[in-house]
Order: C-alpha cells, then sequence, then structure tokens
C-alpha cells in the first residue's frame, strides 16, 4: 500500500518574487573582461590601487579552475552575467527619499518595519549599490562606524586598504578571484573598544536585475572587549536565466570580543550563490555563524573560523531546506591555530522533492592548539525518496592534547514518534509538523525573531494523509 | 622497476582539495626484491577445493614480462588493475553449498629475504548457506623491505555466513597494499576483521556491497600507528538490498610521527528500504606529533533508513592512567593496557589463540618502543 504522505510546503515566494521593472541607472556589459572591471572602478571613483587590485583578481581568476569537489557549476557562463547594475538612486539616509519602486520592494520583505522596532542600524542593496544607509544617534556617539563600503572606501581608506580581502586573498578560490575583481556595495562595520551595541545591525541584499551578479563585501572589525549582532538577509525574484551571487565577508574579532553573524539566504532559484565567509579570532574571542540556507539553485557556502588566539571560541549553528531542484552543499571550516580554543557545530538539514542537502566540514587542529576542543553534530531528515542528503566532515587533528567529538544522523520521520505523539490526540498531520518543527528549532531558536517567524512559515505543514 | 598506482582510496565524494586525501599515489620500487613462492596454505584439510590450476606460481615471469613487455603498465588506476597486471599467487576458494566448515582456513603468507615481493588475488566464493572461517595473515620472518599488494573478492550467496580475517604484520620498512571487494547476498552475513598493525606504508581498502534483501556485515578494522609510519584506509558499506545491515568499527592508536588518514562511508542507495548502518571510529593519540585525519562519509538517497556515524579523538584519559600507575604499573604499561582494552573486544573475535597472542604481543612491542 502507498504510503499518503503529509506535505511540507516550500515557503511562499510570492513576497519575493515580484520584480521592479524600472531601468537602471547604469550596468556593464554582459561578460568579463579588464575593460568592465576597468568600467566598474572608474565608475565608483575607486583610488588607483583599487584598480590594481581589481586587475591582479581578475588575472587569478582566469588562472584558476572551478573546484574539483563540489556540485558541478556547469552552467555558468560569465559571458551571461551582468557584473555591475547601479539602481536608480543615490545611497539615502531617509527611506522617503528611496524611488517608490525601490521602497515598496524593502517595505514588502519589512526592513523599513524591522528596522523601527529592533534594529541599531540598516543598510539596503539594491543590486550592485546600497541605496540606504542608517545607524542610530547613539551609537554614532560611541563611534561606532556603520556605513556602505562605497563610503568606507573613501572616508576610512586606510582602514579599508589594511583588511580589504587580506583575510580571504584572490587567491583563495575562483570565485573569491572573480569577487575581487568586481565587487560592489556591502557594508562596512566598526566597533570601538569596550562597546556593546545592544540591538542588532542588519544588511538586506537583493537582486534585482535578470542575469545580475551581486558581489557585495561586508567588513566587519570589532575590537577589543566589544559586543555586536550582525544579521543578512538575502533575496531576490525568480527568472528563467541564471543569476549570480559571490559575496565576501571578512570579520576580524579582536581580544574578549564578541561577534554573531546571522543569515537568512532566501534567494530564487535561479541562483548560484557562491559566498566566501570568513572570521580571525583573537584571544579569547568569539564568533558565532548562525545560518540559514533555503534559497537558491546552487549554494556552496562553508563559513570559516580562525581560532588565532588563545581561548578563541567559535560557535555554527546551521540549516538548510533542500527542496526540487535545489542543491545546497553547506556547512563550515574551523582552524584551531591557538591553545585552549573551543568549537561547537550543529548543523540540520531537511531534504524533499528530488533537493540535495550536503553537509560538508572542516576541522583542523593544528600543533600549537593543545587542550583544544570541538564538537560537532550534524543530523539530516529527509521527508522522501527522491531527494539526496550527504555529509562529508574531515578532522585533521594534529596534536595529542585534544578532545574532539563528531556525531551525524540521518533519517526520517519516526514512525513510533508519531504514533506516540498521535496517541495522546494530536492528529498525524500535526505530529509530524511538530517533529519537523523540533528538528529545527534549536537552529530556530538562535534567529532573530522576525526570521524564525519567517522559517517557521517555511515549514509550513497541509494537514493530509495518514500512516500508512 | 618503479610502478605508480594512481586513484588508490579514492573518496565517493571529493571535498577539498587541500586535505589532500581525496585519492592516494604510490610508487613501488621492486629493484632487488624477489617474488613469492611459498605456499601459505596451512592446516587445509577440509572441504575446501583449491583449484591447483589456479594457483600461479609463475609470477616472476608473469610480472617481469609485464614490465618489459608495456612500460604503460608502470603507471595504473586502482589496486585492482595493478593486481591484475602484475599478481604473482592467484588463489580461488570456493565453499560448496550448504558446507559448513568448523576449522577456519588459514592462508600465512610469511615474508623475507627471499620472498620479498608478494602481489596476490584471492578470489573467495562462498555457496548458499555455506559457513566458514578464512583467515588471511601476512608476517615478516625477519626485518627487511618486502612488499605486499593484494586483491581480495569474496562473494557471499544466499544464506551464507563467512568470517573473513586478515591480518598483517609485516615489517616497518615493508609496503602494504591491500584492497578487498565484498559482495553479500540475500540473508548472508559476512564478518570481517581487518587488523592492519605492521608495515611502515599501509593502504588498506575495503569494499562492501550489501546487494539483497536482509543482507548484513561488520567490519572491524585495529591500526596502530608508530614511528614515521603512513596509513591509509578507505572502509566503504554500500547498502542495496531491503533491509540491509552494515557497521564498521575502527579502533586506533597513534604514536610518534605517523600519519593516518582513515575514510569510512555509508552509502545508502535508492531502494535500500529499512537498512541500518553505523560507523564509528576511536583513536588514542599517544603523540603530539602525530597526524590524525577522519573522513566519516554518510551518504543516502535513501529516505527509509537509519544511519548514524560517531568519532572520538583524543587523548588517553588522564586520571585511568593515573589509577593505574598508582597500582604499581609504568607509564608504558599503563598506556599499553588502554590501547589492549579498546582493541581487545575486536582482536578476541580472532578464534586462533596463537594469532592472538602475536597481536598482543605486537602491540606491546610498538608501545614500549613509542618515544
Amino acid at each position: 500500500m502507498d504510503r499518503n504522505k503529509t506535505q511540507i510546503e516550500d515557503i511562499n515566494r510570492s513576497i519575493y518574487d515580484i520584480h521592479d521593472k524600472e531601468a537602471a541607472a547604469h550596468q556593464v556589459e554582459r561578460g568579463l573582461s579588464k575593460e568592465i572591471v576597468t568600467e566598474i572602478s572608474r565608475y565608483k571613483d575607486e583610488p588607483s590601487w583599487m584598480l590594481e587590485a581589481r586587475l591582479a583578481s581578475l588575472e587569478t581568476y582566469h588562472r584558476l579552475g572551478l573546484p574539483k569537489w563540489g556540485p558541478s557549476l556547469h552552467e555558468l557562463n560569465m559571458e551571461d552575467i551582468i557584473t555591475y547594475v547601479k539602481p536608480n538612486t543615490d545611497m539615502k539616509t531617509s527611506w522617503e527619499d528611496i524611488p517608490e519602486f525601490i521602497k515598496n520592494t524593502f517595505d514588502r520583505l519589512g526592513i523599513p518595519e524591522a528596522e523601527k522596532k529592533a534594529l541599531s542600524g540598516v543598510g539596503a542593496q539594491y543590486d550592485s549599490e546600497v541605496v540606504y544607509h542608517s545607524i542610530k544617534e547613539e551609537l554614532l556617539r560611541q563611534g561606532v562606524i556603520y556605513t556602505d563600503m562605497g563610503t568606507a572606501l573613501i572616508e576610512y581608506e586606510d582602514i579599508i586598504k589594511e583588511h580589504f580581502m587580506k583575510l580571504i586573498p584572490p587567491s583563495d578560490h575562483k570565485f573569491v578571484a572573480l569577487h575581487g575583481a568586481v565587487w560592489s556595495g556591502g557594508s562596512f562595520v566598526y566597533v570601538p573598544p569596550n562597546t556593546e551595541v545592544r540591538l542588532p545591525l542588519q544588511s538586506y541584499f537583493r537582486v534585482n536585475a535578470p542575469g545580475a551578479g551581486q558581489f557585495e563585501h561586508t567588513l566587519i572589525i570589532v575590537d577589543k572587549g566589544s559586543k555586536v549582532h550582525f544579521i543578512e538577509g538575502c533575496s531576490a525574484p525568480k527568472y528563467n536565466v541564471l543569476n549570480l551571487h559571490a559575496g565576501c565577508v571578512e570579520l576580524y574579532v579582536k581580544e574578549g570580543a564578541s561577534l554573531r553573524y546571522s543569515t537568512i539566504e532566501n534567494w530564487s532559484r535561479n541562483m548560484l550563490n557562491l559566498n566566501t565567509k570568513r572570521a580571525i579570532v583573537d584571544k579569547n574571542g568569539s564568533i558565532e555563524w548562525v545560518s540559514g540556507t533555503f534559497g537558491s539553485r546552487i549554494t556552496m557556502l562553508y563559513p570559516m573560523s580562525i581560532l588565532k588566539g588563545e581561548g578563541a571560541r567559535s560557535e555554527y549553528v546551521g540549516i538548510s531546506f533542500a527542496s526540487e531542484g535545489q542543491t545546497l552543499d553547506t556547512g563550515t571550516k574551523v582552524v584551531h591555530l591557538a591553545p585552549n580554543t573551543y568549537s561547537t557545530v550543529n548543523s540540520r538539514s531537511i531534504s524533499k522533492k528530488g533537493g540535495k542537502a550536503t553537509y560538508r566540514s572542516s576541522i583542523v587542529v593544528t600543533p600549537e592548539a593543545r587542550d583544544s576542543k570541538s564538537s560537532v553534530i550534524c543530523e539530516s531528515l529527509m521527508l522522501d525518496s527522491s531527494c539526496r542528503s550527504d555529509t562529508i566532515p574531515v578532522m585533521d587533528i594534529r596534536n595529542d592534547a585534544v578532545d574532539i567529538g563528531h556525531e551525524a544522523k540521518i533519517g526520517r520521520i519516526s514512525e513510533e514518534a508519531i504514533y506516540y505523539i498521535m496517541s495522546r490526540g494530536i492528529s498525524e498531520a500535526e505530529a509530524r509538523a511538530m517533529i519537523v518543527r523540533g528538528f529545527a528549532e534549536p537552529i530556530a531558536k538562535e534567529l532573530p525573531l522576525e526570521y524564525a517567524v519567517e522559517m517557521n512559515r517555511l515549514i509550513d505543514i497541509e494537514l493530509e494523509g495518514s500512516i500508512g | 622497476m618503479k610502478h605508480r598506482i594512481e586513484e588508490i582510496n579514492k573518496l565517493q565524494i571529493p571535498t577539498w582539495s587541500r586535505h589532500a586525501i581525496n585519492e592516494t599515489t604510490i610508487s613501488l620500487d621492486f629493484t632487488d626484491l624477489k617474488p613469492y613462492r611459498e605456499n601459505p596454505l596451512k592446516n587445509n584439510d577440509n572441504c575446501i577445493q583449491i583449484e591447483e590450476n589456479a594457483i600461479k606460481n609463475s609470477s616472476s615471469i608473469r610480472m617481469e614480462e609485464n614490465a618489459l613487455k608495456n612500460d604503460a603498465d608502470t603507471n595504473v588506476k586502482g589496486v585492482r588493475e595493478f593486481v591484475r597486471n602484475h599478481s604473482n599467487q592467484t588463489y580461488h576458494i570456493h565453499i560448496n553449498d550448504n558446507e559448513v566448515l568448523d576449522e577456519p582456513m588459514v592462508l600465512n603468507f610469511i615474508m623475507d629475504s627471499e620472498n620479498s615481493l608478494l602481489i596476490e588475488e584471492i578470489i573467495i566464493n562462498a555457496g548458499r548457506d555455506s559457513k566458514a572461517t578464512i583467515i588471511i595473515s601476512y608476517f615478516s620472518k625477519e626485518d627487511g623491505r618486502h612488499i605486499h599488494c593484494g586483491h581480495t573478492k569474496m562473494n557471499l550467496d544466499k544464506g551464507a555466513e563467512i568470517d573473513l580475517i586478515k591480518i598483517q604484520l609485516l615489517s616497518e620498512q615493508s609496503t602494504h597494499l591491500d584492497k578487498n571487494r565484498v559482495t553479500v547476498g540475500e540473508g548472508a552475513v559476512a564478518n570481517m576483521i581487518l587488523a592492519e598493525l605492521g608495515s611502515g606504508n599501509l593502504i588498506s581498502e575495503c569494499d562492501v556491497s550489501l546487494e539483497s534483501d536482509r543482507s548484513m556485515a561488520k567490519l572491524d578494522s585495529i591500526y596502530i600507528g608508530n614511528k614515521s609510519k603512513v596509513i591509509d584506509m578507505n572502509y566503504r558499506m554500500e547498502y542495496v538490498g531491503r533491509h540491509s545491515q552494515g557497521f564498521i568499527t575502527a579502533k586506533g592508536a597513534l604514536m610518534d610521527k605517523c600519519r593516518k588518514t582513515f575514510k569510512n562511508t555509508l552509502d545508502f542507495v535508492a531502494g535500500s528500504f529499512g537498512s541500518k548502518g553505523r560507523e564509528e571510529e576511536t583513536v588514542i593519540s599517544l603523540s603530539e606529533e602525530a597526524v590524525n585525519i577522519s573522513v566519516p562519509l554518510l551518504l543516502c538517497g535513501e529516505e527509509n533508513v537509519e544511519g548514524q556515524h560517531a568519532s572520538n579523538i583524543g587523548r588517553l584519559s588522564k586520571s585511568k592512567l593515573f589509577y593505574l600507575m598508582s597500582r604499581g604499573l609504568n607509564e608504558k604499561e599503563a598506556k599499553r593496557l588502554m590501547v589492549e582494552a579498546s582493541f581487545t573486544p575486536i582482536i578476541e573475535k580472532i578464534p586462533l589463540e596463537a594469532l592472538r597472542n602475536r597481536i598482543f604481543h605486537y602491540i606491546s612491542e610498538v608501545i614500549q618502543h613509542d618515544k
């Protein structure tokens, strides 16, 4: 007898799929060339060292091959990608000054509303440029800097020059090199010593133009003893052509500082999401990655923590939901470089309808990192037999004074658990919903409230079917 | 003549290249080595049929001809192809349907300066509902450079139950490449022990396919890394049949400056409904210079399965060590005891006491010489 299954629906994408038809103020030709890279830099009126860095990155891009592992990227043809699209507005500090069609987009996404309620500052990027940036007065008085990267490159050139693509050099892999050549937009955050930013800062990245690439750069420096929570959200309407996202996030966490970096990625399913994120953490510093990957056609994303100082800590909490036509290859990398460093990984994936969820990780403990600990837990839930779920962890341990634990589980919703819940008077559909929500709960509770609500919408259960 | 073998121990799904774990390449130098000519069959007066014609002792001719005839043969992909081209010993072991062998069958390869190159193929076919224990051991009688490269192919027919035990205690100058390919039929049970203890350069591969419904396999492995030994192991359990069960358990101890890579994969193929699998690795690290790489893959294309893996890597418990030393044991004796305690559940499954004692003696010797 066929089992009549409860359907676990995808997120209602209608609010993300509305695209604006307004013309861009400026966009480069499709493809990738020295001329295009030079045009981007000149249009943005950048210092000459940045143009040189871009051109060097372009050479690196041409020299490097595609990765020999991970999902196939054969669909990507850079000749079809528009690497720079400037929206028809400059950056504003008031929503009222932003053209109506862009404002409406961010209104639908709930950004201005969230800003009023629960954020210290907001940045909003539309295609290749940031269109809105603001920060609360009190943080400005404390010396906190939160601005777009274009502005930072002019106003804080020395800091940018010292840190930009130093943690993630263009030689790291092909798409970082691409980023180095055509990057645009993104946010720069500096939190001065012993400053606590109580409410989160949030940047939202929206791609609107079909066939466009988005290459924003986020640079955050949290100085000694400070604390901040940064949230990034991403979405795009669905098109029939591929879009490309190859952002880059460099995080510097100084001694005793603490940074939480939360991401909810909800790209449309024509997006190749090849993002690179890395944090370097000094003595007794702490980085927390909270990562939700729901959208995109292909994602390759592995936030990396380099625990450089003694007592540095890293925590990764991630969930992915792979559905029809999606390959979500996610995970994390941790390098323990110093004694008494500590890392934890908690990863959950859900897959259905032919979706492919892969957890990939690398935990490296160097000879110097004595008395370090690492604990990895990854669990995968498959909702039907058309999907795939793979776990590919690597542990490279180079000293004996460590405690390393790794556990992984894979499976489906237990019929016994369903039966038990039903025996308490709850319907089968609700029982399944409870189990899926329970599976995701350890991650959901780490998300900001509005994103937890968004994730619960994602795991939207329809009542149907019975145990068969 | 040097022979290069590429694409050994390939990771089923590759990952970051910088870990250098996706596959292994090795060069074998046969210079001054002498083909193996001894007969490894001992105590074999049971019902096993040895097809005499299939035993080839013309190793040197075959190997040298291949090497001289075709330079391309010096560069091959995979142990299986290399053995096919160069084997100097081939054994066909056939166990009749319904045959139950009470005594274990032992192939004991003893290597020395006159028998220093062994490239063998062992083909085991276990008939329907047959039952047997097969022990294959590789020892070095003396110090010296020995090369063993083997491919064992075992096929279990419906309801067969075979214990395959392989023990490798070659000298530290030796190179050992061993590939095992096991297919398990309906309701059949394959119990395997791979004791990879000796040789300075060790490559071990085991690929088990649970092909039919209710097939079952257990793969237990113990290994020791010492001095500058290089260990590369790749064990894989593939679940094809419904309600199949497969378990991998590995226990290791690492000393000195050894480098160990252990890849183990559970692969649930679509259709392996109701199957269960577990992989578990426990590593005791006794050196701050040893390199320990573990890669436990869990691959799943079927919803209704249960798969899990667990790895525990860490130092010896200081409190346990202190307790043992407070009872009068010196540090090395205490370490030996704790490594033995970890390995014993697997070693105790080996039916021959002489072999068990030899393994315990080997562990004791290695830890005694630990710096």
